[in-house]
């Protein structure tokens, strides 16, 4: 019985995802390194960079469903790879944007578009086919974790190729490194087989997944997910420069969140694989409610502000394992990729908003008060929006809820 | 499924398996990366000293005034100081002092994650 090399085909594509996603992931975290060298080349306000990085998260969430939905139909592979090819190619011609709106076109557009077809969401989809049903969301936990990895692994790469070459030589060189993808994406060709005795088309999927009010839940809450974590990311270190903590703790935060965020998202994924992923994300979304108002209602310090990280960080990305293999216990692994990059899309509706209500309420009462208790109360909403979420085929429950 | 099932049988260990071979592969291509970022003999100016583990702030310093520069500031990491040395064949001076390498200035810290949204915070 040929058990070994199933085995070890098993890991190859584990390894694959994982590896994968570290380098999705980690390339872009690194990006806000060029905002002060680009910026001071060309002469522009800090604007033009972070223009450039909304228009990329937002054709990020709005292209994820397309590009799922190809990988679905033609094979997870080719798509990534062309992602990879993207991504690259968006970052390499970073260099030659002598205007703000190159630079909206490259880092922007290309690099966008290239991130939704390099997607974690198609990545998870094909970890997910490899592996039992009772080991998926462990898996997703892990890929999850990887991809968090990058962010610390990657980011330093960065900076040293940034001090070595210079930014415009060492952008070439990042875009050059996102070509290691794309051996990986042959490791996780394939599409999803129909299911035993029922075939389904994706226009067939999507008007079922539509029907179903559960699906629509898990839509709100990740829109929530993505409101807190690009505010917290966003306005964090302006909000601890506020009320007077020093600014070395505003790095240190954040790199705790990444930190302790591998720990969650791991867990998550563990702990989805056996008890309620409805009851743990609605437990995870009640302690970001907690957690942030125990951070605004104490005094300032760098003990509170370290320790609000830590737990944020635990909280952080541990909803993707529980959200996505939701998606897969309620209509399977066939088209998995494309439900859940359509939730992934409310994800970053809910991270532009929080970005960008972030600076204006902030610019019209001079504080971030009133968004840090908008953040309580999605918290809360999310909590109670996931709990008559039915865990469960959806094939076996009623369409509506 | 059975290989599968007997492959997933440990799980824990597989991530950790998978974690520690992804930072030994990081860990070797960041040396060669340290490694080929490495000013040469000859530079002079404003640079990033690294120096052996056993240095403290103190051994670091004295090295960089034996190398008739000037420390610039200490980064978080004892043994990572920025220094400045006009004269040629400062970074040299420094290898002869017991730096192990010397490299154009960057950011040492841990603020280079920006987290999933790839948004610069402000700093």
């Amino acid at each position: 019985m040929p058990s070994a090399p199933l085995a070890r085909a098993l890991v190859v594509v584990i390894v694959a995802g994982c590896a994968f996603n570290l380098f999705s992931f980690g390339i872009r975290s690194g990006f806000g390194l060029f905002l002060a060298p680009m910026s001071a080349a060309h002469g522009w306000g800090r604007e033009v960079f972070s223009f450039a990085s909304a228009i990329q998260n937002l054709l990020w969430g709005v292209g994820v469903p397309f590009a799922a939905a190809v990988a679905d139909r033609w094979g997870s592979g080719r798509v990534l790879a062309f992602g990879a090819v993207l991504y690259g190619l968006g970052v390499a011609l970073m260099p030659l944007a002598t205007e703000p709106w190159m630079l909206a076109a490259t880092m922007g557009v290309l690099v966008g578009f290239g991130l939704s077809c390099a997607s974690f969401s198609i990545v998870l989809s094909a970890i997910g086919r490899a592996v039992p049903p009772e080991r998926r969301t462990w898996a997703f936990g892990l890929g999850t974790a990887a991809g968090s990895m990058g962010q610390f692994l990657i980011a330093p790469i960065e900076q040293v190729l940034l001090g070595a070459l210079g930014w415009v030589d060492a952008l070439v060189a990042i875009g050059a490194m996102a070509l290691v993808m794309v051996p990986l994406a042959g490791i996780l060709r394939g599409r999803p087989a129909a299911a035993t005795g029922m075939q389904q088309s994706l226009g067939q999927a999507l008007r079922e997944a539509g029907a179903h009010a559960s699906y629509w839940y898990l839509v709100a809450g990740f829109f929530v997910c993505g409101f807190h974590v690009a505010f917290i990311l966003t306005h964090l270190p302006p909000y601890l420069k506020d009320i007077g903590v020093p600014s070395w703790v505003a790095g240190w935060s954040l790199a705790l969140v990444g930190l302790f965020n591998i720990v969650g998202s791991y867990t998550a994924g563990v702990l989805g694989g056996t008890r309620s992923k409805k009851w743990l994300l609605s437990g995870i979304y009640l302690g970001r409610a907690v957690v942030i108002t125990v951070f605004v209602l104490t005094p300032p310090s760098t003990v509170s502000v370290l320790a609000f990280a830590a737990a944020m960080g635990l909280l952080w990305l541990s909803t993707v394992p529980l959200t996505s293999g939701l998606v897969a216990v309620m209509f399977g692994p066939r088209y998995m990729a494309t439900l859940f990059g359509i939730v992934f899309l409310s994800h970053q509706v809910g991270a532009f908003l929080g970005v960008w209500l972030g600076g204006r309420i902030y610019d019209v009462t001079g504080s971030y008060d009133l968004l840090w208790w908008f953040g309580v109360a999605l918290g809360v909403f999310a909590a109670l929006i996931h709990l008559p979420i039915a865990e469960r085929s959806a094939r076996l429950a009623p369409a509506a809820t | 499924m059975i290989a599968a099932a007997g492959t997933l049988a440990r799980p824990h260990r597989l991530a950790l398996g998978i974690a520690a071979g992804l930072l030994a592969l990081w860990a070797a291509s960041f040396a060669l990366l340290l490694h080929a970022a490495a000013l040469p003999p000859a530079r002079s100016g404003t640079v990033l000293v690294l120096f052996p583990p056993r240095f403290g702030a103190i051994e670091a310093f004295a090295a960089i005034a034996a190398a008739d520069g000037t420390p610039v500031r200490a980064t978080w990491l004892p043994n990572f100081v920025l220094a400045d040395g006009p004269d040629p064949g400062f970074v040299g001076r420094l290898r002869a002092a017991g730096a192990l390498a010397a490299y154009s200035p960057f950011d040492l810290g841990p603020a280079l994650v920006d987290g999933c949204t790839g948004l610069p915070p402000e700093r």
